[in-house]
């Protein structure tokens, strides 16, 4: 193990796209440090390369028993190789899979049959900082299942599905007892659909645009997008991003906005067809059609980097519950809503120690 | 001076609601206009103002007991409202529930209580008021229900007009029975004027020609009328999805994925359809080309005039003594016809039939 005195030690639970491109990203900008996509190169004197992976959960059988650093090429993961992983030496460990596999993904990812381990001892064996909660959409039981663990082992614990946890009073009151952090819920893509989907609606209220109807309908191939089939998955991630939007503005319109299909030839990138019907000067009408294609991996990836050094801050800080400070800008649906310019705000406070909470 | 058509509907939702107001809106056009969604203003020796509605079935409570022109406007139809329907005198009557109702859809669709409310006898109300014809718009997935009403037209002599994908008049057995009753038959599942599947089509087919390789494509179909809501359940569009998906395979002679929806409900876009197409080919030296379409369109005038003209097709049967499927109006107006025929063929025959130079 590294003799890093910063190093922050992380766990991760759900060893999917976001996962692999977090590991792949913790070793493409060691090799870059002034790459400009590295949004932000140090976060309270935090590094990318201070994120060590210590532990790694997950139930397939096509992960579980292998080094982290070829289990996140496994099938159904569809991030391409952006660089050349060295083996970690952390081997995936089987977890109970509660309900982490919805119906339509049955068939896909196959449950290993290998023993469930003690995922308290695993904690705390490797000295964990922080666990990473990166289950599918959907696995209430198994965040929580999660969240528990990191009580139990005493970590940091960030949530990064929409399972509500950070936003769930019970969950945020037995952190703060703790003395843990705790943030969340549901990790905003840095340059994903709901934050572009916010600005954008933004803008056209401030530039004096009534909007009246706009959805955001995007599809993919990934596991997310699979899991999305199942209807009532679908309305609960959806709901997620549909509060999390209106609640970014004052302003009253109809809103649709999350993922309506899978096509699973698309791999890891997403499709987002954005529409807006609105009304300008004269109340004459307004139209937009916009189309982005990105990756899902890699764009979830570049919050939870800032999300876990956020997490290992707080805890040097002993901050216990939700923080409240950085959640709004890192996640869909945080305890507090803030506006998205006066979110950076509190996220660079708290980095440079202008905020404490 | 020519017959009037007496029209009976089952299903008075935005499809039927967009063909009452058509009847309307173009009651007053000259023989000689070209109106948008019609072959003729005069088909044959009828005007569309010659069709006449003469019966409605709904299981919506808040349509039954009012008058057609009252009870189009009712929720949960959300078709815009384009033409000036006056009282008519007809009465929308409750129609058997049957699968024509979706356990998910019984809000939705304001279904009637059956404690309450005894479905009328559908051959009897026919024959009452001396239908010609029944057009079957109950919605996608209603496999029994469509037979109770293909059965009724049987036994009340009645023309019969199928514009939902189950499977009646491209069905052998039910197509024989139409022969032996001597009665004429249209079907199954109303094609659009110019809709998702027809325009996919050309496309594959343009690429196809153009000697494009292509190498994945998908269409997207969102909209916020009870079509699509009904479709949210993947087991109610099984065979909607099977057949709009092979109208686009068949074009190409090799496998690629493909994905082809109907995607979501979206229920503030009403019946406006949105439909998003991608196909991604190679072209000379295996360099990429994207093409992205995107259609918006009022979903349920897309098929009203394409079944104004199927009735007056099927009125002419009638007259003529033609009897079971007819093949060429079948092909050119329905999605899944007995035989398919080429869409630019199709419409030159019916010029035919209608002239009476081929039999159907």
């Amino acid at each position: 193990m590294s003799s890093n005195s910063n190093a922050i030690k992380v766990a991760v639970a759900g060893i999917g796209n976001m996962i692999s491109g977090l590991v792949q990203g913790i070793h493409y900008y060691q090799e870059r440090p002034s790459d400009k996509t590295m949004l932000h190169p140090k976060v309270g004197g935090f590094q990318i390369n201070d994120i060590e992976i210590v532990a790694a959960f997950d139930i397939s059988e096509e992960k579980v028993g292998k080094d982290l650093s070829e289990a996140i090429y496994e099938h159904p993961n569809k991030v391409p190789s952006s660089i050349e992983v060295p083996i970690s030496g952390v081997i995936v460990n089987k977890v109970p899979v509660f309900d982490g596999i919805a119906e339509s993904a049955t068939g896909v990812v196959k449950e290993s049959k290998a023993k469930d381990c003690d995922v308290v001892s695993v904690l705390n064996a490797c000295d964990a900082d922080v666990l990473v909660i990166a289950v599918p959409s959907g696995a209430v039981e198994a965040a929580e299942y999660f969240a528990n663990a990191a009580l139990e082992a005493n970590v940091a614990l960030v949530n990064a599905s929409p399972a509500p946890i950070a936003r769930n009073s019970s969950w945020a009151r037995k952190f703060r007892e703790a003395r843990l952090p705790l943030l969340g819920d549901d990790l905003q893509s840095q340059a994903g659909g709901t934050i572009f989907h916010k600005g954008l609606i933004n803008l056209l209220f401030e530039i004096g645009v009534r909007v009246l109807d706009t959805y955001q309908l995007d599809v993919s191939g990934g596991l997310e997008g699979l899991t999305t089939l199942d209807y009532e998955r679908r309305q609960f991630k959806r709901k997620v991003k549909e509060e999390s939007i209106s609640r970014s503005t004052d302003e009253l319109f109809n809103i649709a906005s999350g993922t309506t299909d899978y096509l699973d030839f698309l791999g890891s990138t997403r499709i987002g067809n954005y529409w807006v019907k609105g009304e300008g000067f004269l109340g004459q009408p307004i139209t937009l059609d916009i189309r982005m294609n990105s990756l899902d991996s890699s764009n979830g990836a570049a919050s939870l980097v800032d999300a876990i050094r956020c997490a290992k801050i707080a805890l040097n800080r002993v901050i216990g519950g939700p923080v409240a400070s950085v959640s709004p800008y890192l996640f869909k649906a945080p305890p507090i809503y803030m506006e998205h310019s006066e979110g950076i705000q509190a996220f660079n406070d708290f980095a440079s120690g202008k905020r404490t909470d | 001076m020519t017959r009037k058509i007496r029209l009976a509907i089952a299903g008075l939702g935005n499809c039927a609601s967009a063909v009452v107001q058509g009847i309307h809106y173009y009651k007053d056009a000259s023989d000689t206009d070209t109106v948008p969604g019609l072959m003729h203003v005069r088909f044959g020796p009828y005007h569309v103002s010659d069709i006449e509605i003469v019966a409605v079935f709904e299981v919506n409570s808040l349509k039954i007991g009012k008058d057609v022109s009252e009870a189009i406007k009712m929720a949960p139809n959300c078709v815009q409202t384009f033409a000036d329907v006056p009282e008519m005198g007809v009465v929308v009557q409750p129609g058997p529930i049957g699968d024509g109702v979706a356990s998910h859809m019984r809000e939705s669709f304001f279904c009637y209580d059956e404690n309450e409310l005894k479905p009328v006898n559908v051959v009897k109300v026919l024959k009452d008021v001396k239908a010609d014809i029944l057009v079957n718009f109950i919605p996608v997935g209603s496999e029994d229900a469509t037979k109770v009403y293909a059965q009724a037209a049987l036994d009340a002599g009645v023309a019969f007009a199928n514009g939902i994908p189950s499977f009646i008049v491209s069905d052998k057995e039910w197509a024989e029975k139409f022969t032996k009753a001597g009665i004429p038959c249209a079907g199954d599942d109303i094609k659009s004027q110019l809709g998702a599947t027809i325009l996919h089509r050309v496309l594959m087919q343009l690429m196809k020609d153009r000697g494009i390789s292509v190498d994945q494509t998908f269409q997207l179909n969102i909209g916020g009328n009870t079509d699509f809501e009904n479709m949210k359940k993947e087991e109610r569009l099984t065979t909607k999805r099977i057949s709009k998906t092979e109208a686009v395979t068949s074009v190409l002679d090799y496998e690629i994925p493909v994905r082809i929806g109907p995607s979501d409900y979206v229920p503030f876009l009403k019946d406006e359809k949105i439909c998003y197409f991608n196909a991604e080919g190679r072209n000379f030296g295996d360099q990429p080309i994207h093409v992205d379409l995107k259609l918006s369109v009022q979903d349920s005038p897309n098929s009203a005039g394409v079944m104004i003209d199927v009735i007056r097709a099927l009125a002419i049967a009638q007259d003529r003594g033609i009897v079971g499927p007819l093949i060429t109006m079948s092909s050119y107006a329905f999605k899944h016809p007995p035989e398919q025929v080429p869409d630019f063929a199709a419409r030159e025959n019916i010029e035919k039939y209608i002239r009476g130079e081929v039999e159907r």
